[in-house]
């Protein structure tokens, strides 16, 4: 077998440069989760079905399993772990979830709210159909997406009221 | 699961891109929405990939003075969506149905149209529209008309060595309406049917001109000469649409799956053509 | 002073376990990385049924990267364990194949472990798949449990003579037929329920680790039950002593039952770990592909139903034939789901005198069948609604009314039913513990609009869509099982299914429960805490619930048919009740007070008529746990274990209605609302009982309208990956409308009655019930699921005079 180099990436993942030797196959979801240890980002299929894997590349929500990880080089990712802000308060996309029980095994989340970034970036005040249209691209096998759709919607209008929503400190708040 | 190993080297401009294409065991990746799937699978083993996601030059959507429109093949699906394309009715129908937002945010349009699945949206646009497909090679460049590009499923006239590098729309006119309208394989996404369609009528009551293009039907994308052909002369009516719409499916073998045999294929054919053609119409005023 | 403590029993308090899951900090089975670790991928057949010729490993040794290959052979493991031998009384017999860590001869399902390489790297130990050479003899296949009973039909085991697992029988058998021979009415139907493949968002996996030190193995599983798959691993399969095993359940990314069961890649790890030495752990985690055969199936029933009744309404007798389909090889209560699961509460929450079931378990070359999200009861109500609506159609009368005309009263409670689960097996049955099934069903209609149904039709028509409602009064068994009634039936576990909780206050005040059940997104962490809270008069924040390793947790059997909030709960309950007891006794100690005279209020541990003699639950574990003061006999600590059996189980019911629309030229089916009013008992949690309904409704619409597992004749797997198997999306399905009424269960101190398949087993049934009501007018008696535009179509077609 011939033998196949390893590329050398520079890319920028939640704020942060970071560099990696990877072989040409590698799959940016696996260099994040692998070589990052950022697993958060989550694999549910073989066949760029499932959404699990969703990141944003310069806002715009990706596949991770279904893009090569040297394609990635120089680009600017967020994952999941880059959602809540410096100071640890939640993004109005993780309250909402958390408020309207928008997950239950929670494998799935990462991925729901990192596609629901990219509708919020485009769209402020989405409609419910908005909303399921904008998440075809993520199956959910728990909730039905019923209270997802409630989750996001409640972003939404955290987002519109013009804050990073505050987060409480007790669960029962 | 993990493709086969391979080599892979990014394109730093279009010469270098094209003085790598066409060799053996090389595959071209732009947003690989069609291809990374297939090597995940190991159903593609290419020995050699030659990226070519950071072209400029292929990126962009610009209007040319003769008021076509000119897509660079690197354009996403999403970067269609908010360009003047999105005025043309039947892509408006398209573009937020094709894939999901992950997709059109990868996808490219040079892309699909290379890669000719058989259940692709957007050749059918390209058909019904009479788009034209430039590719460029270390020979030169050629355009193709995209009536006759697509040859089968996966497969194009495209040359080994060529590679595309814009898609050109025909000016919108306004005495022309287009739809596109689907029905959608529940799992993938992709089209059981699709139909493509432009009714033009210049000046009176009568279509004078139309494009009407199928996807899903058969071996690949299609132009349906036989609706065409039937529309010409024709006021629009529910009847006369109807009529039209049955030749469909006219000369081709008619695909069959677990998800549509080809009785009900057939059937959509002429269902959803007819549905299409109104909604184009419609459009007409 | 300490302030109130707000009592959050039965309050929607936000999930705790929601904070590591929204940021990314969840850890998953694939998420945990080892010092050491290898990879193992394994090699899978591609035949339905073929025979093992050779295997030959020579070029995959030397891949880059390959530690070992392993092949069946060198395995010394027996066969899976299979647990639940589908009951005794019935005189089945039992002819059992399950499946080997790897095969050895033959290969009965396309997908299962031929073939194991141990590679440092998962990309190496799949690209070393490759180099494997396997010669098989290919063998004709069968696919359909029918068929493959039928005389001719290719065989599968020698001890299986035409592929029967068992012929089990349930209720009087002369008494339904006489039922039928006097019937006014008698409908007769085939009903097919289709296969599924359940698809939890995160596939399975395993991490073997042996220790070389201790001669310790600890397996990281992705599963519902790690104390069962620790008994069953070394009792049954590995030899390895109980004691010298330790199984861990990280976070588990949905399971839907896929995850009950013992697997082959459980013990291939430990045997792969123990093999390359050195102490190295060895990973195997499913492709999402691969796990369409290495993970278990759902449902696969061809029934035959004959309900008989009166022209009044009044259903008299239901006769009932299944083939069931349990695949190549049996999984670990494959043949419980069926049988117990299924025939035992066949009569749903009707009251008919004479019910009798037959079914039929049979081998084919699929993969194995186990419980998926109802677990035998989907199929069950699957039957019975459909047959209510059948027999409603032929005598003309309202469904809704012929329903209520059937009902279990109100005042039959605990209903002792004649037929199933009431049935006496060695002086052992099982009651309906409490219901009220007419409210839910009037609730339901009036919010789905069932008066105006008609009008509905009419302008639906307008829009070339045809109309159809469908209802579902579903009842549920669940919270099994009494161990007594497990013990004298011969069903269930081949063991006990009581649960445990340990219940400890520490010196600081804060409390660690550990659970024997275990968790796959229910939320077990907030609502345990909850009743925990509540019972103590601790706040929720100051108590963490643990679960999901067998060091540290007592054992319990798990989570699965519902049975986490009655029976585990009530666990945790009884512990409590224990740490109250000795906390009071301790605060007589420490009050110089009588223990009689000690009352407890939340947190509050006072001397009768002194109100200012108090000791907080907090002051008093202090001082115990510290133990400078003892009272003579009482032990230090604040510390006690309760394992709980249930007296019975709990009997959720209500009533779900689906609306649906037809596109009469396409054969296109949506789903436009979807109303359910369900009876759970007592909610510790409102929140997350709805959520488990929404989730449970939107699988059981996704068996109706779109997901099926297709075979070809030969056995191979059509929809084999998610582009050809269609889970629901978001965009398909209508936000919920739900309801409810509340009947306690008096099984348990909560009166809860469990959640978590409700929805599932409710909606499928509602949903075919609509389509074939939207298709009625066109003269379409039944048709079967799934729903997806072609066969809608092809049925429409038909009765224009087309072929089907």
């Amino acid at each position: 077998m011939a033998e196949h180099m390893t590329e050398h990436i520079a890319l920028v993942v939640n704020g942060t440069p970071r560099e990696g030797d990877v072989e040409p196959r590698r799959m940016l979801v696996q260099f994040l989760r692998e070589d990052l240890e950022l697993t958060g980002t989550h694999v549910g299929c073989d066949t760029s079905q499932c959404g699990a894997c969703t990141v944003t590349i310069d806002g715009m929500a990706i596949k991770s399993c279904t893009m090569l990880a040297v394609q990635a080089d120089g680009a600017n990712v967020k994952t999941i772990e880059g959602m809540q802000a410096a100071d640890g308060s939640l993004h109005a996309l993780q309250e909402g979830f958390w408020a309207k029980h928008g997950l239950q095994c929670g494998f799935c989340t990462p991925g729901m709210i990192m596609a629901a970034s990219d509708l919020l970036a485009r769209n402020a005040d989405p409609t419910d159909d908005e909303i399921r249209h904008a998440i075809e691209g993520n199956i959910c096998r728990c909730t039905g997406y019923h209270n997802i759709v409630l989750a996001i919607r409640e972003a939404a209008s955290l987002v519109r009221a013009g804050a990073s929503a505050p987060t409480p400190t007790s669960i029962t708040a | 699961m993990i493709p086969n190993l391979f080599d892979y080297q990014r394109a730093a401009s279009l010469d270098e891109a094209l003085a790598l294409v066409g060799s053996p065991g090389t595959k071209v990746i732009a947003g690989g929405m069609s291809l990374l799937p297939l090597m995940k699978l190991r159903l593609a083993n290419p020995e050699r990939l030659v990226d070519i996601g950071r072209l400029a030059e292929l990126k962009g959507v610009r209007e040319l003075p003769d008021g076509r429109l000119a897509i660079g093949a690197l354009t996403t699906y999403s970067e269609l969506a908010v360009s003047p394309a999105r005025h043309y009715g039947l892509l408006g129908d398209a573009l937020p149905d094709i894939g999901d937002v992950q997709v059109r945010n990868r996808g490219t349009v040079g892309g699909a149209v290379a890669h000719c699945d058989p259940a692709s949206d957007l050749p059918a646009v390209l058909l019904a529209l009479d788009a034209e497909i430039v590719a460029r090679s270390k020979r030169g460049e050629n355009v193709y008309a995209a009536d006759g590009f697509f040859t089968g499923a996966f497969s194009t006239a495209l040359a080994e060595d060529e590679l595309i590098t814009e898609i050109r729309l025909p000016g919108p006119r306004d005495d022309a309406g287009s739809a596109y309208a689907s029905l959608a394989q529940r799992a993938s996404g992709y089209s059981i049917v699709g139909v493509a369609a432009i009714v033009i009528k210049e000046g009176g009551s009568a279509i004078t001109k139309a494009g009407i293009a199928l996807t899903g039907v058969g071996d690949a994308p299609y132009r349906a000469k036989a609706v065409e052909a039937a529309l010409i002369g024709n006021e629009g009516t529910p009847e006369s649409i109807a009529e039209a719409a049955t030749h469909a499916s006219d000369g081709v073998t008619v695909n069959g799956d677990i998800h549509a045999d080809s009785e009900y294929r057939t059937a959509m054919a002429v269902a959803y053509t007819r549905r299409a053609i109104a909604a184009a119409l419609g459009r007409l005023g | 002073m300490a302030t109130a403590v707000q009592d959050v029993l039965g309050t929607s308090v936000r999930r705790t376990e929601d904070p590591r899951f929204i940021t990314g900090k969840g850890r998953y089975l694939d998420d945990i990385k080892l010092t050491g670790m290898a990879h193992l991928a394994i090699l899978r057949s591609p035949y339905a049924h073929a025979n093992i010729r050779s295997i030959d490993t020579t070029r995959a040794k030397t891949m880059p990267g390959v530690i070992a290959v392993i092949v069946g052979a060198d395995i010394p493991y027996n066969p899976l364990p299979m647990a639940w031998p589908a009951g005794g009384a019935s005189g089945l017999q039992n002819n059992v194949s399950t499946p080997r860590t790897l095969a050895t001869d033959s290969v009965k399902w396309t997908g299962e472990g031929v073939t194991a390489v141990v590679a440092e790297t998962p990309e190496q130990a799949i690209d070393a798949l490759e180099a494997i050479d396997v010669d098989y003899e290919p063998l004709p296949a069968v696919v359909d449990a029918e068929k493959a009973t039928q005389p001719g039909a290719v065989q599968l085991h020698e001890n299986a003579p035409n592929n029967i697992v068992f012929d089990w029988t349930v209720g009087d058998k002369d008494g339904t037929e006489k039922a039928l021979a006097e019937a006014e009415v008698v409908v007769r139907e085939r009903l097919v329920n289709h296969r599924l493949i359940p698809n939890p968002m995160e596939v399975r996996g395993d991490i073997g680790w042996y220790n070389p030190g201790t001669d310790e193995y600890t397996v990281w599983m992705s599963s519902q039950t790690p104390h069962i798959q620790r008994l069953l691993l070394t009792a049954f399969v590995t030899g390895i002593p109980e004691h010298k095993v330790r199984c861990i359940s990280p976070d588990v990314g949905g399971a839907f039952g896929t995850k009950i069961f013992c697997y082959a890649d459980m013990a291939l790890v430990m045997f792969a770990s123990k093999l390359i030495g050195g102490g190295r752990p060895v990973k195997w985690v499913e492709s999402r592909r691969e796990s369409y055969g290495s993970t278990i199936h759902g449902r696969d029933h061809i029934t035959y139903v004959e309900i008989a009744g009166r022209r009044d309404g009044t259903v008299t007798g239901v006769k009932v034939k299944t083939f069931a389909n349990l695949g190549g090889r049996l999984s670990t209560i494959g043949p419980g789901i069926p049988t117990t699961l299924y025939g035992r509460v066949l009569s749903g929450c009707y009251k008919i005198p004479n019910v009798y079931a037959e079914v039929t378990g049979v081998y084919t070359n699929t993969t194995f069948v186990d419980a998926y999200r109802g677990a035998g009861r989907p199929e069950a109500t699957y039957v019975i609604e459909r047959a209510m609506d059948l027999f409603a159609n032929e005598i003309g009368m309202d469904r809704a009314e012929v329903r209520r005309k059937n009902f279990i009263p109100k005042d039959a409670f605990p209903y002792d039913n004649p037929s199933g689960l009431g049935t006496a097996v060695n002086g052992e049955k099982i009651y309906v513990d409490s219901g009220d099934y007419e409210p839910a069903m009037d609730m339901a209609l009036k919010t789905a609009g069932y008066a105006d149904l008609e009008a509905k039709r009419a302008e639906a028509k307008t829009r070339g869509k045809l109309l159809g409602m469908g209802l579902s009064t579903y009842i549920e068994v669940c919270g099994v099982a009494p161990s007594k009634w497990i013990g004298a039936v011969g069903e269930g576990w081949g063991a006990a299914m009581w649960e445990s909780s340990n219940v400890k206050v520490h010196l600081t005040g804060k409390v660690i429960v550990t659970m024997g059940t275990q968790p796959q997104g229910q939320g077990h962490e907030t609502t345990y805490a909850q009743i925990v809270s509540h019972e103590l008069g601790i706040p929720m924040d100051d108590i963490v619930i643990q679960h999901s390793d067998t060091q540290g947790t007592p054992f319990g059997y798990g989570s699965y048919g519902s049975r986490t909030s009655s029976v585990g709960s009530t666990a945790a309950i009884k512990a409590t009740d224990k740490i109250k007891d000795k906390a009071r006794r301790y605060a007589a100690h420490m009050l110089e007070a009588s223990v009689d005279d000690i009352e407890v209020d939340g947190a509050e541990y006072r001397v009768k008529g002194s109100p200012d003699k108090k000791k907080t639950i907090q002051e008093i574990a202090f001082a115990l746990d510290l133990g400078f003061s003892l009272p003579a006999g009482m032990e230090p600590y604040l510390d006690e274990t309760a394992y709980y059996d249930t007296p019975n189980c709990t009997w959720p019911f209500g009533t779900h209605i689906a609306i649906v629309e037809v596109d009469e030229e396409t054969g296109e089916t949506d789903l436009v609302r979807y109303v359910a009013v369900d009876d759970v008992g007592k909610k510790i949690n409102p929140m997350i009982v709805d959520g488990q309904l929404h989730g449970g409704i939107a699988q059981g619409v996704g068996q109706a309208l779109w997901e099926t597992a297709v075979y070809d004749d030969d056995g191979q797997l059509l929809s084999g990956s998610m582009m050809d198997y269609a889970l629901p999306r978001a965009s398909w399905l209508p936000s919920f409308e739900l309801g409810e009424t509340v009947t306690p269960s008096p099984v348990n101190p909560l009166g809860v009655k469990g959640v978590g398949e409700a929805g599932c087993i409710a909606s499928t049934a509602a949903v075919a019930n609509a389509v074939n009501d939207a298709l009625s007018p066109l003269g379409i008696k039944h048709l079967d699921m799934p729903f997806t535009a072609q066969k809608v179509w092809h049925a429409i077609q038909a009765t224009k005079g087309g072929r089907a």
